[in-house]
């Protein structure tokens, strides 16, 4: 793909933070890409910052220096609803994602004024949900269920990035399953790019076209999936595929 | 049960308190006394009979709605702890409406303004409002607003300008705890994912807190005000000894002076009472409030 194929970019991002009185760099000098239509996977183990990196791209946080593009325009250091009108978060926990006192459809609809009952219906059949679960609420529905319904919001707002975050983390295996197939469906029919993040490098590697490694805030090693899983180069890129293997 | 256990402790703590409440009498009256007027007033006073015997007539009575007559002047008990009840209730909910009005936009404002100075302004004086006793706020205000500036009268009578020191004194500790609490309370809420998500899908910022925040904070927010009330209600005795505020808590400690049981039991009673119906209150206030529950 070219280079004008590219939607979403950071660059040289660095992150610390004090804790304690002692420094903690949660970023250094990572850079990224992301290209239309493209899945890219983020993987590391806990605390390797591809958590932090996602809520710098949705500009929850600023970065300390680097920069931050969409689609060639700079939008480092704007606010989270500036971002989110190109890009949604898809948290970890569906549940918790969703005002537990509002039902489905107030919590979609409020969060994407624009989106007519047509383009629900659509959107909702897309990702597999039925209509009457807008008349729930977060605790009476399944993780899955949640999960789907917090896709289809994102896409109701119209985004054309989805940033999952451990999005199937917390779901059983056939759910999880499901959810990476209805991801895989979103980016060939609906177009939409996605940065997904997770620890369990196999998911990542079914689904992602790309993969970004991060170990202690810093970008290990980065390629095209076969690429990274065939012929890893860095010494904790091959650590992770020997957890895998065994 | 509660009520049951809570007034035997209590009857049985009095009976093996020190002091003579037919002596104390007696003196109060200015009686010279002697051994044998002395134990007819015990005898008249029903002092001499078994601890179990006395307990068990006073629950009777008390079922039948009769609280005794005072030990003091022979006085019914009921209306003398109505009386003192209603002006201590008046005195609560006065400073606990006072707390709310001082810590609801501060407890809101140091959440929202997190990090920012006016959060460490408001953070600083709610720390220092809640570790002032409120004895020592009382004598404060004493001091500035009836000594000083003379716009309060020193003795509460019972009246609305007496009252306003008084509950000002019981407001400040009680805005400082809420004031935290309610920050404490909305800064989780605020932190949560919806309104993480919600913020970033251009959902407005003042919207999100009233709609949302606010609301689903409400249910945690109300329970500790809920629970705050016992306390204070018990809490009031200190105030009202020191602004004379003719409230339960001065009769009770009177009472005690005077070792009149009828009364401290009476007293027991009520707050335990209390306690009880707002603990009873706050669990279902709290289960109509939790947003799981809707």
């Amino acid at each position: 793909m070219p280079d004008s194929d590219i939607i979403l970019e950071g660059k040289n991002l660095n992150k610390s933070y004090v804790d304690k009185g002692k420094k903690l760099q949660a970023l250094k000098d990572v850079s990224f890409f992301l290209k239309n239509g493209e899945i890219l996977g983020i993987v590391g183990e806990s605390g390797s910052g591809k958590s932090t990196l996602l809520r710098h791209v949705s500009c929850l946080e600023k970065p300390d220096s680097g920069n931050l593009y969409y689609k060639g325009t700079e939008y480092t250091g704007k606010s989270p609803a500036f971002a989110g009108a190109f890009l949604q978060m898809i948290f970890q926990d569906a549940q918790m994602s969703f005002d537990p006192r509002m039902k489905m459809k107030k919590a979609v609809v409020e969060a994407t004024k624009g989106c007519g009952h047509e383009k629900l219906s659509r959107i909702l059949e897309a990702v597999g949900l039925d209509e009457s679960l807008l008349e729930k609420k977060a605790g009476s529905m399944s993780g899955g269920q949640c999960q789907r319904m917090s896709i289809a919001r994102a896409l109701c707002s119209d985004a054309g990035i989805l940033l999952c975050d451990e999005a199937t983390s917390a779901l059983d295996v056939t759910t999880q399953a499901q959810v990476v197939a209805l991801l895989q469906q979103l980016r060939e029919k609906e177009g939409v790019s996605i940065i997904f993040v997770s620890h369990d490098i196999a998911l990542v590697s079914m689904l992602c076209d790309r993969i970004m490694v991060m170990k202690n805030g810093e970008c290990v090693e980065e390629g095209e999936t076969g690429r990274v899983l065939g012929n890893p180069q860095h010494e904790y890129t091959k650590e992770l595929l020997d957890n895998l293997i065994e | 049960m509660i009520l049951l256990v809570l007034s035997f402790l209590v009857f049985g703590i009095m009976y093996l308190a020190p002091g003579d409440p037919a002596e104390k009498r007696l003196t109060s009256q200015g009686v010279v006394v002697t051994k044998e007027i002395l134990q007819a007033e015990r005898e008249r006073l029903g002092l001499l009979r078994p601890f179990i015997v006395r307990y068990a007539e006073w629950l009777s009575n008390v079922l039948r709605g009769d609280f005794g007559v005072s030990f003091k002047d022979d006085l019914p008990v009921a209306p003398k702890l109505i009386k003192g009840l209603k002006n201590t209730c008046g005195l609560a909910l006065t400073s606990l409406l006072l707390a709310l009005i001082i810590s609801f936009p501060l407890g809101i404002w140091s959440a929202v303004k997190k990090g920012k100075l006016v959060d460490h302004i408001v953070r600083l004086f709610s720390f220092i409002g809640n570790s002032l006793p409120n004895f020592l706020i009382s004598v404060l205000l004493m001091y500035l607003f009836c000594i000083h500036i003379k716009v309060f009268p020193v003795i509460a009578d019972g009246s609305i300008k007496g009252l306003m020191l008084p509950a000002l004194s019981l407001a400040i500790p009680m805005a400082g705890r809420f004031t935290r609490q309610i920050r404490s309370e909305l800064l989780d809420q605020l932190g949560e994912e919806y309104v993480v998500g919600m913020k970033s899908r251009k959902v407005k910022g003042r919207f999100i807190l009233i709609n949302n925040v606010l609301r689903n904070s409400l249910g945690h927010i109300l329970t500790i005000i809920g629970l705050q009330i016992g306390t204070l209600m018990g809490g009031s005795v200190v105030i009202e000894n020191i602004f004379r505020w003719p409230g339960i808590g001065k009769l009770v400690m009177d009472s005690i002076t005077a070792r009149d049981y009828p009364v401290i039991m009476g007293f027991v009673l009520i707050m335990g009472t209390i306690y009880v119906v707002i603990n009873l209150i706050v669990d279902i206030t709290y289960r109509l409030l939790d947003p799981r529950s809707f």
